[in-house]
């Protein structure tokens, strides 16, 4: 496992982690989720030894490790460009990690060991552990060529046997499936998380893409500016986002986040059934998500603006009746309104999170909600 | 326009290439010939005894393989010594790495001749003048090579470095496995260029050295100057022709390398 005891990262007067405090428990598949220059790719550089942090320590397995370099730690890592060698064949490039591994033995045995009878054994160890890599990812046919002869899929499988030849303690994916297509993506995600099971290994991956970490992940740490906003599994995620930010970012519609000033009793005009005791008079955001909030009899008074048919779901435009735009999804077989029409959103107010107008965090009140 | 520059390029080559077919022309041409108040491009007869002289009366074989050890013994130190500093200025963070970039191209302000001076009275105080050292040392530490290497490596994805150090590769693993194998276009321009300029060197075997074992191609041409026998033109010619051959031969069969290496090295030729 990998700990990070709050690493700060400044780029000359530039902060860009604030003190993270992070553990990636053993065998798990841990997601480091947020915006582009959150400070994500840093930290997992870090976690990798390709950078350093100016304050705060790493611990791999226990060991301190701050001060070690890449090549010191046992740890693999995939790239978002793949960064294969392009002149070595994909059998050179996956045996790389491993021949240089048993270089560096062979020469603390001051040079005689390319002599020692071992040597070729130990090549025939080697080029069999690439050839099951290989095999355990398609690449049986493709050993020969060089990386310009690959396609991006394939290119990236090379990229993770690389990273698999060895036995490291954790494997670093940075974004490794941002440069394929959409169906690809979807399907190396499946296997990417079925060789994590299979490996048993640790896996921390970055990306931008909430999908990608929702499905894949145990864990998922949401980075924004250079903290974490949230860990959790994604469901808690998703169910309890932590701040404003976080609903903002995780779930596959973006969520409608309303500012209302609360009435003497805690309750929220727009949504008679919520309450919100000892908050009264204050200022909060609703956060409703369009997948919560379903055409009905009777619910929130909006006018539809368009609708976009999906097939099996279709997203509303709405504006409530004060002009604030909304998103609702609704069944792909609902019959909507000519446009300009008025129509009722419902939502349960089990399902609506409340967050501080000011501070974003979320409203531990929220929870008490009683039904009117 | 397309037959205007043609026809240009045509007589830009004819011009350049004159001096050389001149060259051939005299090395060819019986003695009575060459000095013949007529211009005959062409010899009436191939007087191939030319070549056999010029092997003959100096040892030019020797002079050809004393310029192979200078030029190579030059090229190896320059690339074992440009390479990883190349790669440590595109490549590596460290403090003061802009100022010694900038030192490496005011180096390249500097003419050699110059340094010459001192460098000679240093070897002869170390008593090294008269050696292939003597004709080695001084060009070691390539200012042009660190430069070409920089350009080309500052040009590669810094992800490919990184990858090789989490896969375990030292930074000297990775200028010589990864970095070095990647620069062979410029590599490549780069032996062109040193060892052209190397081979083709009078000024530096001159000064450094007056033992004729040592004497380097153009060097040893000089001994077919011959003070009181007047200038023998025919094997002169013809010792030229062969120390010139194995450089053009050369740079035709990496031209393609050298282009490309000089492109992608930010430099325009």
């Amino acid at each position: 496992m990998i700990e990070l005891d709050g690493v700060t990262r400044r780029f000359g007067a530039t902060p860009v982690l604030h003190g993270i405090s992070l553990a990636v428990p053993e065998g798990s598949f841990t997601s480091i989720l947020g915006p582009s220059g959150c400070g994500k790719s840093t930290t997992l550089r870090i976690m990798a030894g390709l950078d350093r942090p100016n304050e705060g320590r790493v611990r791999l397995n226990g060991a301190d490790v701050t001060e070690a370099t890449a090549s010191e730690r046992n740890v693999a890592m995939v790239f978002q460009s793949y960064a294969l060698y392009p002149h070595l064949t994909v059998a050179e490039n996956i045996a790389l990690p491993l021949a240089m591994r048993q270089f560096s033995r062979l020469e603390r045995l001051a040079g005689v060991g390319r002599l020692m009878p071992g040597a070729g054994a130990k090549r025939a160890a080697i080029s069999a552990r690439v050839r099951e890599v290989a095999a355990m990812l398609g690449l049986d046919d493709l050993l020969e060529r060089k990386p310009a002869a690959l396609s991006g899929g394939q290119k990236q499988r090379v990229a993770v046997g690389r990273a698999l030849v060895r036995d490291p303690s954790i494997f670093l994916l940075d974004e490794p499936l941002s440069n394929l297509d959409a169906r690809l993506r979807v399907q190396m995600r499946a296997e990417l998380a079925a060789l994590q099971a299979r490996t048993g290994r640790a896996f921390v991956y970055v990306t931008h893409d909430q999908v990608e970490a929702m499905a894949m992940s145990d864990h998922v740490v949401v980075m924004m500016s250079g903290r974490i906003a949230q860990v959790g599994a994604p469901r808690d995620l998703y169910e309890r986002p932590a701040t404003r930010a976080v609903a903002a970012f995780i779930g596959a519609h973006p969520i409608n986040l309303l500012d209302v000033t609360l009435g003497a009793s805690g309750a929220c005009s727009l949504l008679p059934k919520l309450r919100v005791p000892g908050a009264a008079g204050a200022r909060v955001t609703l956060g409703l998500r369009p997948e919560h909030l379903v055409p009905a009899a009777a619910g929130l008074s909006a006018r539809l603006e368009r609708v976009e048919y999906l097939g099996a779901e279709a997203v509303v435009h709405a504006r409530l009746d004060d002009g604030t735009p909304l998103r609702a999804l609704a069944p792909g077989d609902w019959a909507p309104p000519a446009p300009g029409g008025a129509l009722s959103l419902a939502v349960a107010p089990e399902r609506v999170h409340l967050f501080d107008a000011e501070t974003g965090a979320r409203l531990p009140a929220a929870a008490e909600r009683v039904a009117a | 326009m397309r037959p205007l520059s043609l026809l240009a390029l045509l007589l830009g080559a004819a011009v350049v290439l004159l001096p050389f077919f001149w060259m051939v022309s005299l090395s060819l041409k019986p003695a009575d010939e060459i000095f013949s108040a007529r211009v005959d491009l062409l010899p009436s007869r191939l007087a191939w005894e030319n070549y056999a002289t010029a092997f003959t009366e100096v040892p030019l074989a020797r002079f050809l393989m004393n310029g192979v050890i200078v030029c190579g013994g030059i090229l190896v130190f320059q690339v074992v010594f440009a390479v990883p500093c190349a790669y440590a200025l595109a490549q590596r963070r460290f403090p003061g790495r802009t100022l010694l970039f900038g030192l490496v191209l005011a180096g390249l302000l500097v003419p050699f001749h110059v340094t010459a001076i001192p460098i000679f009275l240093g070897l002869a105080e170390l008593r090294l003048l008269n050696t292939y050292t003597a004709l080695i040392v001084p060009f070691v530490a390539s200012v042009f090579g660190i430069f070409l290497f920089r350009q080309f490596f500052a040009a590669m994805p810094a992800e490919l470095f990184e990858a090789a150090r989490v896969d375990g590769l030292s930074e000297t693993a990775i200028v010589w496995r990864i970095a070095f194998p990647l620069a062979w276009p410029a590599a490549t321009a780069f032996a062109v260029f040193s060892v052209t300029a190397h081979w083709n060197d009078l000024f530096w075997p001159l000064i450094a050295t007056s033992d004729p074992a040592l004497a380097t191609p153009p060097r040893g041409i000089v001994y077919f100057r011959d003070a009181e026998a007047g200038d023998d033109v025919g094997p002169l010619m013809a010792a030229s022709v062969v120390v010139t051959t194995p450089l053009i031969a050369g740079f035709l069969l990496a031209q393609r390398r050298v282009t490309q290496g000089i492109a992608t090295g930010g430099l325009k030729a």
